[in-house]
């Protein structure tokens, strides 16, 4: 196996190989200095450290379980543990990142967070740590998303959030970022762009990364209790890519396989997919650049998933990274695919998974016979709960 | 050697007047007559590439992207209209587009521009350090990439894009997205002038202006102005933008 230098990665300027860096209006280019300034001034401040880890615990609920899930691995002849980020406080992975961000906004004095969000988990997240910490707090949503995570948008107006649903073009995440973004460029002095996944310009792939790390930190030492070895495959669901990246990390120069799992959609041959890995090529979008899908002009492409929280047309550069040189293997699976699993789970272990999960779950059932060790130690990452889908799943079973 | 580095110095008027149009909207054939008819009143002409996510400008330019890109306005008919046309015979043309529009295969676009006549290129998300990357190889083509200076940029990047840009300078002269404003604000009014005493190089005020009064104000400040949005906006409302565009002509003399 390839060894990866990855205490190089990425470069000053936000490189991970061909991919990351900083693409974005000069306006932001003081904000974003800043940000990486401060980052790396707080990032090894012992007080700050002592905060987060504080939150992380009382507030989070971390260490989340590794939870032997021991029904779906008779089913599949295989030890398969899930990682709960399920039962983080507001149901999903998307907490750690929040609360590490909102602690370095409240470092750098900021008075209101910016967010946007595609399946709300994220805006709900940014909602909750702005009701915690005392900011000011608006998120931008696809008005598309809105509607299909209504749940979701009420609990970020309980938490005191303006949401500002987003009526152009796809009307998804790729737009809501769009006008995060606009807004920050308005006003960058006052404001915190918590941008909520592995994606954007420089620093932010490496900041929530790091935030999201704590989610591989934590198998590493709970698979080694568990198992005294360390598993034989690791796979996570990608759109943006932080619960995958969260996870794979710290397991990065390890002998592990790892697969992550990009949204199929309805086929491939039917164009509604968001697999930016797979079907994508490099292109430049929201200030990095990564996998992309796109048409043979440039133009960002419409996606599709089941799932609004990896319905999103790029990737993560560090993702795209490790996709180019193999170190990971990016595969799919569909929206039939992740509703097999979404049901799965539910009836063998009594969890309902978020939609995202869902294609994990599904993909390690469907694809079972291509891991060919006889009982191989699997970790799924569990990134979040499935409540905020469920308006979702009975439609499409209802269509069925 | 930079295109149009010699036409600000070399200029008759207070300003040089640099209007901004989508490439397509209303429709080829509207952008086709107008720029010829006023081809003695347009100093260069900005033409915007339809994007599908223009993260810089504001909502009059996103919907006027918008409109232009689902009709199927795209770069390479931009080129063949702007080639059949001859246009970029009569008019100074640089292009305004996306990154992503042209990082794929970007020699043989920049090759491609060159022998269209294109004048320079303004690419709003590609900041100092990805531009100075780029830099010798757009002059290889000679075309000019034109960079790009902000209110929150800080002195010493200041300090190197004036020393690297190879052509003039765009100001943006508000923290924010493209789209006219009822005033002038006084910050970028002050950044400008800072970096006037720093530089040599033709300065052009961009973002914000939509009226002749606002034009007036600002001579003796810069040596060209872009106005955008506002002409975007009266495009969207299907009005007569003659007498308007004739008005903000008028003011940089």
């Amino acid at each position: 196996m390839r060894k990866i230098e990855l205490k190089n990665l990425p470069d000053e300027r936000g490189y991970f190989g061909e991919f990351g860096g900083r693409f974005v209006p000069e306006t932001l280019m003081e904000p974003l200095l800043q940000l990486e300034e401060a980052y790396n001034k707080y990032k090894n401040d012992e007080r700050f450290k002592q905060e987060l880890d504080y939150y992380l615990k009382t507030y989070v609920g971390r260490p989340t379980p590794l939870y032997f899930a021991r029904n779906l691995s008779e089913k599949l002849k295989a030890k398969i543990y899930l990682k709960r980020e399920d039962l983080c406080h507001t149901g999903a992975h998307k907490i750690n990142n929040a609360i590490g961000q909102a602690l370095l906004a409240k470092y750098m004095e900021k008075k209101r967070l910016i967010a946007e969000t595609g399946a709300g988990q994220h805006g709900v997240a940014t909602a909750t740590v702005a009701a915690l910490f005392g900011f000011k707090c608006t998120v931008y949503m696809g008005e598309e998303d809105c509607e299909r995570q209504k749940i979701n948008v009420l609990r970020m107006k309980l938490l005191g959030a303006e949401v500002i649903p987003v009526k152009v073009g796809s009307k998804t995440l790729k737009e809501a970022i769009n006008e995060a973004l606009r807004d920050w460029v308005a006003h960058p002095e006052d404001s915190y762009y918590l941008l909520g996944s592995v994606v954007g310009p420089h620093p932010y792939p490496v900041i929530v990364r790091d935030f999201q790390k704590i989610i591989g930190e934590e198998v590493k030492k709970q698979i080694l209790e568990l198992e005294n070895r360390l598993p034989d495959y690791l796979v996570a669901s990608v759109g943006g890519g932080s619960n995958s990246i969260g996870l794979f990390y710290p397991f990065l120069e390890d002998d592990v396989k790892i697969i992550g799992v990009e949204g199929g959609g309805k086929g491939l041959e039917s164009g509604l997919h968001s697999a930016s890995i797979n079907f994508g090529r490099v292109g430049v979008l929201h200030g990095a650049k990564m996998y992309l899908i796109q048409d043979e002009n440039g133009n960002v492409s419409p996606t599709h998933s089941i799932s609004a929280g990896l319905d999103y047309p790029g990737v993560g550069p560090e993702h795209s990274f490790l996709a180019k040189i193999g170190r990971v293997k990016y595969d799919i699976a569909t929206d039939d695919v992740a509703l097999k699993g979404f049901l799965a789970l539910s009836e063998l272990e009594g969890i309902i998974p978020a939609l995202e999960s869902a294609h994990a779950i599904g993909y390690v059932i469907e694809h079972r016979d291509e891991f060919p060790e006889k009982e191989p130690i699997i970790v799924i990452n569990l990134s979040g709960r499935g409540d905020k889908d469920l308006e979702i799943i009975s439609k499409y079973v209802g269509e069925k | 050697m930079a295109n149009l580095l010699e036409k600000f110095k070399n200029r008759d008027k207070s300003l040089l007047f640099v209007p901004f149009f989508v490439s397509g909207f209303p429709d080829f054939d509207f952008l086709e007559k107008f720029l010829f008819k006023n081809k003695d009143k347009i100093d260069i002409l900005e033409l915007g590439v339809p994007f599908s996510d223009p993260v810089a400008d504001g909502p009059i330019l996103q919907e006027i992207n918008y409109r232009a890109m689902v009709k199927g306005v795209n770069l390479n008919n931009t080129l063949d209209w702007l080639l059949d046309s001859g246009i970029t015979k009569k008019i100074d043309v640089i292009l305004l587009l996306y990154f992503n529009l042209i990082q794929n295969k970007l020699e043989e676009k920049l090759k491609r521009f060159k022998e269209v006549g294109i004048k320079g290129l303004v690419i709003p998300d590609l900041p100092l350090e990805e531009a100075e990357k780029l830099i010798p190889l757009f002059n290889e083509h000679n075309l000019d990439l034109i960079l790009f200076i902000s209110p929150t940029t800080r002195e010493e990047r200041i300090r190197k894009i004036l020393d690297i840009a190879p052509s003039f300078l765009y100001c943006i002269s508000v923290k924010g997205v493209t789209g006219e404003r009822d005033r002038l604000p006084e910050e970028g009014v002050a950044f400008i002038s800072r970096v006037k005493k720093e530089t040599n190089k033709p300065l052009v005020w961009g973002f914000g202006l939509g009226s002749s009064y606002q034009i007036n104000s600002l001579k003796g400040l810069v040596d060209g102005v872009i106005v955008g949005s506002a002409i975007g906006k009266r495009l969207l409302n299907n009005e007569d933008i003659q007498d308007y565009f004739d008005e903000l002509y008028k003011a940089t003399l």
